[in-house]
């Protein structure tokens, strides 16, 4: 073969991956993280304490970050309290205005996330605080919560990290749940 | 002479057809106007592409990029609570909260300088090579460390309190 038609047959080939190129550019515009995939609908375990059935309230979330879309997925703290209120919500524990008798605050710390990977594990970090009425600290729980998205989730990495920051709030939430069963 | 644009558009097999003693007269700058003026440019174009190293390799790393695998640092925050804190006495609760503010004021500086280095590699990213935006930290290792260290002194105060110690 010589230059010239090697040449020609490269053109196809350089002209899709400079397509490619700029798809994926395009596509990896980072969203922030979807509440309802936060949401943990369906807790196995033991039943929860009966003094928290409906008498719970998300009260303040601390230290999420807006997504810039130029950069990575983040989670930000209405996306978390609309997760967690719904969790609760779904689970019976959630109370209406004026009956709560627990009042949680969370902090989340923060996500480790990784650069670029086939399956994207990220870890959240949160401290979650519950107070009785009175606002004496009822339950204090560091929890570590990591995710790991695979590649068949998302092709598209931006979409992969973002479902693996969903997943690891999920996974917290489920640990925070679990907590709950154990409250004395 | 018309040149066999469909033979070489078709691809390899047809090209080889064009051997060191075809007729190559159609290649050389006396062509026939018959020639479409945008071939030449386009093969030109594909020329300085194909033939440029850092061209290509930018679009294997582009191609690759969701491929490669990296995970983030793990990080170990402080626990809010402690197995040993019924043990703490009133001082030791005081030693540890202002221990804490000391480590939590040096990861603030450290958290900075993260933040600062990860802003220069993005920008050498786009400016030098892409390859600097695979040393970016996305850990937030000192962040988290930092808030986690405010949250344990938020505990400590309540443990003052639970064990009536003075404020």
């Amino acid at each position: 073969m010589t230059s010239d038609s090697r040449l020609a047959a490269a053109a196809p080939f350089v002209r899709h991956a400079a397509t490619g190129i700029v798809l994926l550019a395009l596509a990896a515009c980072a969203t922030s993280a979807d509440p309802g995939r936060m949401v943990v609908s369906q807790a196995a375990g033991a039943r929860f304490p009966a003094k928290l059935q409906h008498a719970m309230c998300v009260r303040n979330v601390t230290g999420g970050e807006a997504t810039n879309p130029l950069w990575v997925s983040e989670v930000d703290d209405a996306g978390f309290r609309e997760a967690l209120s719904n969790s609760l919500s779904s689970l019976g524990l959630l109370g209406g205005q004026g009956s709560c008798r627990y009042f949680v605050d969370v902090d989340l710390l923060g996500l480790s996330q990784p650069v670029v990977g086939i399956a994207m594990e990220v870890t959240s970090h949160a401290n979650y605080k519950v107070y009785d009425a009175g606002g004496k600290p009822a339950l204090f729980a560091t929890i570590k919560a990591p995710y790991t998205a695979e590649f068949s989730e998302s092709v598209v990495g931006s979409i992969r990290l973002q479902r693996a920051n969903e997943g690891a709030i999920r996974a917290s939430i489920t640990q925070f749940l679990d907590r709950l069963r154990t409250m004395t | 002479m018309t040149p066999p644009f469909d033979a070489l558009i078709a691809g390899g097999v047809e090209a080889d057809t064009i051997g060191p003693g075809a007729d190559r007269s159609w290649l050389s700058e006396s062509s026939e106007p018959s020639e479409p003026p945008l071939w030449g440019k386009v093969m030109l174009f594909s020329k300085v592409l194909s033939n440029c190293a850092i061209v290509r390799l930018t679009a294997v790393i582009a191609l690759t990029w969701p491929l490669l695998s990296c995970a983030a640092r793990q990080v170990t925050p402080v626990s809010m609570t402690q197995p040993t804190d019924d043990r703490l006495t009133c001082s030791e609760i005081d030693q540890e909260m202002k221990r804490n503010q000391t480590e939590a004021a040096v990861l603030l500086q450290k958290n900075k300088e993260v933040n600062q280095a990860n802003a220069a590699k993005v920008v050498a990213s786009i400016v030098l090579t892409g390859w600097m935006a695979l040393t970016v930290d996305l850990s937030n290792e000192e962040q988290i460390k930092m808030r986690a260290l405010a949250d344990r002194n938020e505990a400590l105060v309540f443990l003052k309190t639970k064990k009536r110690c003075a404020v």
